[in-house]
């Protein structure tokens, strides 16, 4: 069998970066959406394999972001989203290793800021993006970047500081 | 990385990490043909966006407090229903749509601003993951668009009208829930009661035109063609790199909100019922009540279980609503309950 340079060439990128992409959507948009995003932005990179650079991280990413903006109906998203992030605290909450009460803590702060600071967080803590990077896939100068990163991490603090765990706990009675 | 970052990082969920199994193989994906030759095959998605960019103000301006009477808490949603009304129905889709067209005609393009107002709700799933229920939340919106040339600020006046269990499993299963008057959607509140109204000037030229894929400015929807075949190039050829999807889809969402809540001349948006009437898959779905229970014919465009539905007044050629449905089930609607042009001033408060 004899595959064509495009097919290895995109073979690796989607061995490479599938993973990635996955966390990024599922941060976006929650599980239930993840496989149709992630499907659609590498079908978008195969298409325009082209264009794709070579780290292809932050471009995959911007795909990805684009995908959701254009064709996930926002409130049918954002309902995906918050049953995510209600999840994220309720499954650390069960783990019972070392810094759980952190981890708690820091998911729901997390889940309590907007979804533009939860993203330019979350692409340096979980998709170790550089500054350079993540401004690339929200598409802003490296400068704006690093005001707006700035304030997000400020209201982060603010949300750890403000024990705004309370948020999601009435959710956790939910649950039962 | 500072501190705070690590600790972030060191937080990471575990519901992040794909399962390795169910991983598609990477030739199901280079099966498609690498250039755009034929657009895609439909993906299982919902209803595309057409996302109204002023959301987000309005939840904030809503979260607030509840003031108001419970009685007034809208009741759950009505369904549309087959009743025929006094006009002639038409047969097809496109008789509708052509029709639309002949009626929209005239209306006064003048005045200061620009005047939508819209009440739009939407399902939301809820409570225990035990016994989950659907609520119906509404929001009202007022956009205040300047027409001229001045400086003036465009304004959105929202107000939550509160949420209900929508049918009566969801009553009950709310009742087991302890009747909670308000829910968490992250880091959303959404309470029973209404709110009070909030207003959010915004520069004339942020208030939250989309068309398309893309935000767009009064100046290119001044400009737009008013012949449907130019009008139609206009859209696939922004569609083409703002958007993916099937090309019929897009332009019919593209359609819908040009004749409903986007300030066009009128021969524009005759121009874009005539569009859509020459698009293949429009089906007709026959005459509806919208959810105010006013009469008129709806066309729907169906992906992948999900139509989203256009209701049109034939007599007059009037778009009065847009709904999402996903087989009987109302997922969300916009009703449009006044457009126009007018001379008042916006609220400024």
């Amino acid at each position: 069998m004899t595959e064509s340079d495009p097919e290895r060439r995109f073979t690796a990128i989607y061995d490479e970066h599938r993973a990635q992409v996955y966390a990024y959507a599922v941060s976006r948009a929650g599980r239930q959406f993840a496989d149709d995003i992630v499907g659609d932005t590498f079908l978008v990179a195969w298409r325009r394999l082209d264009v794709v650079p070579p780290r292809p991280l932050p471009w995959l990413l911007g795909v990805a972001r684009n995908v959701i903006r254009e064709r996930y109906r926002d409130e049918a998203r954002q309902a995906s989203l918050a049953a995510e992030l209600r999840a994220w605290v309720t499954e650390a909450g069960d783990d019972p290793a070392d810094g759980v009460a952190e981890r708690v803590a820091v998911l729901a702060a997390l889940g309590a800021l907007t979804e533009h600071d939860r993203e330019l967080i979350t692409l340096v803590a979980w998709q170790g993006l550089r500054p350079r990077q993540a401004a690339q896939v929200v598409g802003c100068s490296v400068a704006t970047y690093f005001v707006r990163l700035h304030r997000a991490r400020k209201r982060l603090r603010e949300a750890l500081d403000a024990r705004q765990v309370e948020i999601t706990l009435p959710l956790q009675e939910h649950t039962r | 990385m500072n501190d705070l970052i690590r600790m972030v990082a060191s937080s990471r969920p575990a519901r992040l990490d794909e399962n390795e199994d169910t991983r598609p193989d990477p030739a199901s994906i280079m099966a498609h043909p690498q250039r755009p030759v034929a657009r895609p095959a439909s993906r299982r998605r919902l209803v595309a966006a057409t996302a109204l960019a002023v959301a987000g103000a309005v939840i904030v301006g809503g979260v607030a407090a509840r003031t108001n009477e419970p009685g007034s808490t809208p009741s759950a949603t009505g369904t549309t229903t087959g009743t025929r009304t006094g006009t002639p129905a038409p047969a097809t889709a496109r008789a509708l749509l052509l029709a639309a067209a002949e009626q929209t005609t005239q209306d006064s393009s003048n005045g200061r601003y620009w005047r939508i107002v819209i009440e739009q709700g939407e399902r939301l799933e809820v409570g225990p993951a035990s016994r989950p229920y659907a609520i119906l939340r509404k929001i009202s919106e007022e956009r205040w668009l300047p027409t001229g040339q001045q400086a003036a600020a465009g304004a959105v006046v929202a107000r939550m009208l509160g949420a209900r269990p929508v049918g009566a499993a969801d009553e009950e299963a709310w009742k087991a829930d302890g009747s909670p008057r308000q829910w968490r959607q992250g880091d959303v509140v959404i309470t029973m009661a209404g709110g009070p109204r909030g207003v959010k000037m915004a520069p004339a030229g942020a208030v939250g035109l989309w068309l398309a894929g893309a935000p767009v400015t009064m100046k290119q929807l001044a400009a737009l063609p008013s012949d449907p075949a130019a009008l139609r190039k206009w859209l696939l050829a922004r569609l083409d790199t703002a958007a993916e999807g099937p090309a019929d889809y897009l332009l019919f969402v593209a359609g819908q909100a040009l004749v409903t809540e986007l300030p066009v001349r009128p021969a524009v948006r005759a121009a874009t019922y005539r569009m859509l009437a020459d698009l293949p898959e429009v089906r007709l779905f026959g005459a509806v009540l919208d959810q105010h229970g006013r009469a008129g014919t709806a066309v729907g465009y169906l992906r992948n279980g999900s139509e989203t539905r256009l209701i049109v007044d034939g007599a007059d050629g009037q778009a009065l609503a847009q709904e999402s449905w996903h087989g009987d089930t109302l997922l969300s609607y916009q009703v449009f309950e006044s457009t126009g042009y007018t001379n008042e001033a916006p609220p400024m408060r």
